[in-house]
């Protein structure tokens, strides 16, 4: 599972789009990974390395996507769409 | 913990804040600033973690598990957007002075008074109650500190209430920062600081409890959570579909969203406090990143406090505080209440500004301007009657909250009272954001939407609130409005299974949506809402020009506006602004009659200090402006967007220009170079000519002076001459050729030929000359037949050049010739070997130039006309072939061309 959102974010950073389509493409792929049925895969009663299995779910969603959007924003030259 | 030393904490606290807002403003005027980065920025937007997050989050955790993780990632996925849509938000705002939320969507609908007020109500009445959940928390806290009963101090006995007091200097607070300047679409410096070193506060002090109860008190996360999953009560908090259903979770992402967003506190430090739009970039990723630390600790905690207090009856709203007091840490404790305490003082305090202005804007000033039926008088006294009426929204908004905390929300249970006011905000987002993406969106749609939701949220959230505060009878929600079931508040049209926030939520939008959309497809525009419409849709193509655009048209007079803008600014600062803009744009200001441009300048002017819808009413009452027909809008919009497209255009054939030159540059070149080849050529050409021409002369002229030659010799010098003459014409011949197929105008003439029979034919044409020289040509061709489309005749011509130069240049006797035939995928390669002395590997290349061996004297002359290679390369080439030659300089060499098969 987490592979496959791995690989997800991966590929929103290779594609070579503007950064505002690759903004509006994490932000649905972010909703997407946290709404119902993907989340139901992490929504277990286990716990993993002592974490929760959601909890850890959510968090390392969050702060991969805090990372992915840094990267976009932050980048030396952001192609404006004006 | 005594009640004295709680309160003056929360003073000296205060007097903190106090100094960091004026040191904020000493350094503005300083000129450095502290506000101007994206840091300070993004901490000003965690303005969103108000005493809800701070001690509502954990109540919320130890209830319903991960729900409350809900309104903290639908930000984030906001944050995710910030750079995309709020960043044309910003643009918008700025270009047009706007300064609130209710000012965005009005000046969009051609700044419509209806639309300012009905966004305007809405927000007060879905903000106070969260307002007061804020001095509740304040309170409470109080208690909890200091171990006092929470007591019922009833709202005429306030003056004992410790709350009243915070209350009293908060207000005073925001009214010394917040109404400094009439122009409220300036920056508010120094609150802008302060709040950023609240959400500081507040981080740092969540954090440390939360590393004292897991780390102190725990022995780690891993420890809580497994202590958590013994506990069967416990467990089931750790999975979404047991408390929480899906469907909250999603209605809640999508609520926060928006939240975010339109709140008027968020809307006021991410849009109208913003210095500059790149700042964003630095709020999109920290702000989440804000979010997640602040949320790492809480679910532990909540657990912490259900395992500690597991027997004990103590509000889980209050487990941040109860705690660290639990285990004696009273410095811990202190710090935590600061914590929260600065999370409520932030809410309030820009809460509070934002609706202030938007009160004074849309509600307060209008109803008094036009009460006193407007006069203008140039002494700036109305400037100080609009900042008063600022100060007393503060005040009036502070002490409605104060009073709904004291009365209705004693009975009501708070948990949801912050949603309440995220649904309520949530229904100005069809009307704002398909306002800045659709051209098609209309005043009437904007209206009627908002009405639609806000009358559905009313009923579906505020009346069951009114009904629990015991104002409404019971019967509302058991037996539906007027006794229908299907009105029920938190079943509507028989809708079960959803908690109310979610099911208010999801009638609201909906209805909401499908409103604004139909009635904007059913909509006449005016002419002005078509003129904002353009500008807030294309604002990055506008923004340079939105302000220079002059959408007006009418008589008015300069002493008229400046004395209007005197009122409101005083008479240096409006005398300062006019003077510049007319210097700028090079109007006169010495006649008598205003220049529409010094109009809509006002106007600008205006809506930054009282909002637009009231500016360009204002401005209307001391001019006469003439109706606009909606061609004319239109028509000053296309010249604009015509201008910038010429612009565009200019700029895109100066470039094709530089290309141009450079393409001629090039061909310029090309035709120097081909100028001196056909030089050299006619050279070599002459050259080749007199050669034969001087030997047929001179012997034409020995047989001629000699007239008694014998007749052998006479036959022998006649015979050379005519062998002369053939080579001349054979060369003129080649020349001929060579010169037709470089210009083009030879046609291959293609047919089905065989190759097999090309060669063999061309070996016999040359057998003579081989067998002179006793020379053996031997071909090795396979015998399936290659039948190939090509010229026949000049395929032919190049095996023959290729053949009788190999028979040139191979030894008497010895001289092998060897053809061979080489099939490949794509092509035919022919290959021609001879055993001769080979050629240079650094010739290989120029051997196929014209007259190689003519330039080349130093090698041995044989005979030809030095064209031979030269035709046969063209020849190829007309085929799409490839010819080249292999060779190592010694052994011989290797003639190899090749015909695309097919």
């Amino acid at each position: 599972m987490m592979f496959i959102v791995l690989s997800f974010f991966y590929f929103i950073q290779m594609e070579n789009k503007s950064s505002n389509q690759k903004l509006i493409f994490l932000s649905i792929l972010l909703l997407a990974l946290l709404s119902y049925p993907l989340i139901s895969l992490a929504n277990k009663a286990q716990l993993l390395f002592g974490i929760p299995m959601l909890y850890l779910y959510i968090f390392i969603v969050w702060i991969i996507v805090i990372i992915i959007l840094y990267r976009i924003v932050e980048k030396k030259q952001t192609k404006n769409n004006e | 913990m005594s009640n004295a030393v709680a309160i003056l904490t929360a003073l000296f606290y205060l007097a903190i804040l106090f100094a960091v807002a004026y040191f904020a403003e000493y350094r503005l005027k300083k000129g450095k600033s502290i506000i101007n980065n994206g840091y300070v920025y993004a901490l000003s937007l965690a303005v969103y973690c108000t005493a809800w997050t701070y001690y509502g989050s954990v109540g919320r955790a130890s209830t319903n598990g991960f729900e409350f993780l809900a309104l903290y990632l639908g930000p984030t996925i906001s944050a995710v957007l910030f750079w995309p849509v709020l960043r044309k938000i910003i643009r918008i705002c700025k270009t047009q002075r706007i300064n609130s939320i209710a000012d965005l969507i009005s000046t969009r609908y051609g700044k419509n008074f209806t639309v300012a007020i009905i966004v305007t109500l809405l927000c007060v009445i879905g903000i106070i109650p969260y307002i007061a959940l804020q001095l509740k928390a304040i309170s409470t806290s109080i208690h909890i500190l200091t171990n006092t009963s929470i007591k019922h101090i009833s709202l005429s006995n306030f003056l004992q209430d410790d709350t009243f007091y915070i209350a009293l200097i908060l207000s005073v607070f925001i009214i010394l920062f917040g109404t400094r300047s009439i122009d409220a679409s300036e920056k508010h410096e120094g609150l802008v600081a302060a709040i950023a070193f609240e959400s500081i506060v507040k981080l740092v002090a969540f954090i440390a409890v939360g590393i004292f109860i897991v780390y102190g008190i725990f022995n780690g996360f891993g420890d809580i959570f497994t202590k958590a999953f013994e506990n069967d009560s416990l467990k089931n908090l750790f999975q979404l579909g047991t408390k929480t259903s899906y469907a909250t979770w999603l209605g809640l992402m999508m609520a926060s969203m928006f939240a975010v967003v339109f709140l008027p506190r968020q809307f006021q430090v991410s849009v109208v406090e913003n210095v500059q739009e790149k700042h964003l970039k630095k709020a999109a990723w920290l702000f989440p990143l804000y979010l997640v630390v602040i949320n790492i600790f809480v679910l532990p905690i909540a657990i912490a406090g259900k395992l500690i207090f597991a027997n004990k009856n103590i509000d889980a709203d209050t487990f941040v505080l109860a705690l660290p007091l639990y285990f004696n840490q009273i410095g811990l404790s202190l710090f935590v209440f600061v914590g929260g305490f600065s999370a409520a003082t932030s809410m309030i305090i820009v809460e509070a500004i934002a609706l202030s202005t938007m009160i004074s804007n849309n509600i307060a000033s209008p109803i008094f301007l036009f009460a006193k039926k407007f006069k203008p008088s140039p002494n700036g006294k109305l400037s100080y009657s609009i900042l008063n009426m600022r100060r007393i929204s503060i005040v009036v908004l502070i002490a409605l909250a104060y009073i709904y905390d004291k009365t209705i929300a004693e009975n009501v249970s708070l948990v949801s009272m912050g949603l309440v006011s995220f649904v309520a905000v949530a229904q100005f987002a069809p009307a704002a954001i398909g306002g800045i993406y659709s051209k098609s969106a209309s005043k009437n749609a904007a209206i009627a939407s908002i009405c639609t939701g806000f009358a559905i949220w009313f009923f579906t959230l505020v009346l069951p609130s009114l009904v629990s505060a015991h104002i409404l009878s019971e019967s509302l929600m058991t037996n539906g409005l007027f006794g229908w079931a299907w009105l029920k508040p938190f079943s509507l049209f028989g809708l079960e299974g959803m908690d109310s926030i979610t099911h208010s939520f999801f009638w609201t939008m909906f209805f909401n949506i499908i409103v604004f959309v139909t009635v904007s497809l059913n909509s006449k525009k005016t002419a002005e809402e078509i003129y904002q419409g353009e500008i807030f849709v294309d604002i990055f193509k506008h923004s340079t020009s939105a302000t220079e655009n002059v959408v007006w048209k009418g008589t008015a007079f300069l002493p008229d506006i400046n004395s209007l803008l005197q009122n409101f600014l005083g008479e240096e600062r409006a005398q300062n602004l006019m003077v510049g803009y007319a210097l700028r744009n090079k109007i006169s200001l010495d006649t008598k009659r205003a220049d529409p441009r010094l109009v809509v300048f006002a106007e600008n002017i205006l809506a930054g200090v009282i909002g637009s819808a009231s500016a360009s009413i204002m401005i209307r009452s001391v001019t006469k402006a003439e109706e606009l027909k909606i061609d004319e809008v239109l028509n000053i919009l296309r010249e604009s967007q015509q201008m910038i497209e010429l612009n565009k255009e200019l700029k895109k054939k100066s470039v094709d220009l530089q290309k141009a030159t450079q393409q001629l540059t090039l061909a310029n070149d090309l035709l120097k170079e081909m100028d001196t080849m056909k030089d050299e050529f006619l050279y070599t050409v002459t050259h080749e000519i007199r050669t034969p021409i001087t030997s047929i002369r001179a012997m034409t002229e020995i047989v001629h002076d000699n007239t008694d030659m014998p007749e052998e010799q006479r036959q022998l010098f006649l015979g050379n001459v005519i062998k002369e003459t053939e080579r001349l014409s054979h060369l003129i011949m080649q020349v001929l050729n060579l010169e037709r197929y470089e210009s083009g105008q030879q046609l291959l003439t293609f047919n089905e030929v065989v190759l097999n029979e090309l060669i063999t034919d061309a070996i016999a044409s040359l057998q003579t000359l081989a067998d002179e020289k006793n020379i053996s040509i031997k071909t090795n061709i396979p015998d399936t037949m290659f039948l190939m489309r090509c010229d026949a005749a000049l395929i032919q011509q190049v095996l023959n050049n290729l053949i009788s130069n190999a028979i040139k240049f191979v030894p008497e006797k010895t001289g092998k010739i060897k053809i061979s035939v080489h099939t490949n995928y794509d092509e035919i390669q022919v290959w021609v070997e001879d055993n001769g002395p080979g050629i240079l590997p650094e010739l290989h290349e120029i051997i196929f130039d014209k007259f190689f061996q003519a330039k080349n004297q130093t090698l041995k002359k044989p005979e030809g006309s030095g064209l031979g290679l030269a035709i046969s390369k063209k020849i190829i080439e007309m085929h799409q072939g490839k010819i080249w030659v292999e060779s190592d300089g010694v052994n011989g060499s290797t003639f190899i061309f090749t015909l695309p098969n097919n």
